[in-house]
């Protein structure tokens, strides 16, 4: 199975200060993301007609991410968290 | 449109007991109907520099302070605030027709008013920019608001702050400031000249009185203003006067805690409170003693605002 990532879209991210907000216009909720998930979101964030999901590979290959010196499952975890929260969404793919 | 000072005292008495009046506050217009005498004279007393006329056309809300029917008429009277024709709080004794006005005013606002962000906050500007107060019950959000305007601070509200969702400016109500038990000797002694009702007491809030609203602050009070400031006050009962930095992000949460249509509103409130937040500088702030706190706030506005990038 091949797992990709994407910010789900019904989020919108705001940074105050240093401080990255994630709101959810589904469920309402606000978040305040860590600087570990403000670096992974970072990492999914895509410009316009850009591919949007990333591979476990292309986050933890991303700068930002990379300097965190977080391993596969560190990475895996904070997505699930972020998942969890309706941050973020996963594509399965055989 | 004239205002509350210029009707007679039986033709502001005559025209509340019958058809009512249409009394404008900022952009609302209400028309309050009421046969007695405390909510007549708490209007000419606190609202006597407010734009006053009809009953014409349409109105915001249509609001009523009344006996009610039966025995507590007369025996032990009681009041009730009716909205659209319909009761909507328990009844209260007689004596706090007033103040029972001023809390239904209020309700009409948080319940029925969605095209603004509304935080429960007291907010008063200094040029034109505003300082925010957000704070639950008893943080002394409103004794604060009184005496910064008693000492020159441009009033917008003493409960809640109205963030316009296009323009991201604040509005203003100018209503009277709401003032209770031990706030009311200590706003009396830092502004004697400053017109403040008899209190009404025993209420459910303790002993109660209002401020009569600056008449500056009511002639500007279509003018909305910038965010400045945005700063937590607590009361704190033998503590110093200190004024902290408060991070933007705690900032954030603290203003979304106490907005009353955050969640009906959705992504739009979401980036109202950000911009809001980014345009302001945060502070939490304790004080004691009225006059240094209004010193210390007045230097904080002095010293200009520092906005996210």
């Amino acid at each position: 199975m091949y797992r990709r990532w994407e910010i789900d879209p019904h989020v919108r991210c705001r940074r105050l200060d240093d401080q990255l907000l994630a709101y959810h216009s589904g469920s309402g909720d606000t978040h305040l993301l860590t600087p570990f998930s403000d670096a992974i979101l970072t990492a999914l964030a895509v410009g316009p007609g850009e591919e949007a999901a990333r591979s476990l590979a292309e986050i933890r290959a991303d700068p930002g991410v990379a300097r965190f010196g977080a391993g596969d499952r560190e990475i895996a975890d904070a997505l699930w968290m972020l998942e969890e929260a309706g941050i973020v969404r996963v594509l399965e793919a055989a | 449109m004239s205002v509350v000072a210029d009707l007679p005292p039986a033709e502001l008495r005559d025209r509340l007991r019958g058809p009512g009046i249409d009394l404008v506050t900022g952009r609302f217009r209400t028309r309050i109907v009421s046969g007695l005498p405390e909510v007549t004279t708490g209007i000419a007393q606190l609202y006597r520099d407010f734009p006053v006329d009809g009953p014409t056309g349409f109105a915001d809300f249509h609001v009523a302070v009344a006996r009610p029917r039966g025995l507590r008429r007369w025996y032990r009277p009681q009041v009730l605030f009716r909205f659209d024709g319909r009761s909507v709080f328990k009844p209260l004794p007689g004596n706090q027709a007033f103040p029972m006005l001023e809390w239904g005013l209020n309700w009409c606002l948080t319940t029925q008013v969605h095209h603004y962000l509304v935080f429960h906050a007291a907010v008063v500007a200094n040029g034109e920019r505003a300082l925010v107060m957000p704070g639950p019950p008893g943080s002394g959000k409103s004794t604060l608001c009184a005496a910064l305007v008693t000492q020159g601070w441009r009033l917008l509200s003493d409960e809640m702050a109205l963030l316009d969702l296009e323009s991201g400016l604040i509005h203003g109500l100018a209503r009277p400031v709401s003032l209770k038990n031990e706030s009311i000797p200590a706003l009396q002694a830092l502004a004697p000249d400053a017109f403040v009702s008899a209190p009404c007491h025993d209420t459910l809030k303790g002993t109660v009185a209002h401020l009569r609203p600056p008449i500056d602050s009511v002639e500007r009070v279509r003018t909305p203003v910038r965010p400045g400031w945005i700063v937590f006050p607590r009361f704190v009962p033998q503590a110093a006067t200190e004024l902290l930095a408060r991070s933007r992000d705690t900032a954030f949460f603290g203003l979304v805690s106490n907005a009353f249509n955050y969640s009906a509103l959705g992504d739009i409130a979401f980036e109202r409170t950000v911009d809001l937040v980014a345009q302001s500088d945060c502070h939490d702030f304790s004080y004691i003693h009225l006059a240094e706190a209004v010193a210390r706030l007045g230097e904080l506005a002095g010293a200009g605002t520092r906005p996210v990038d």
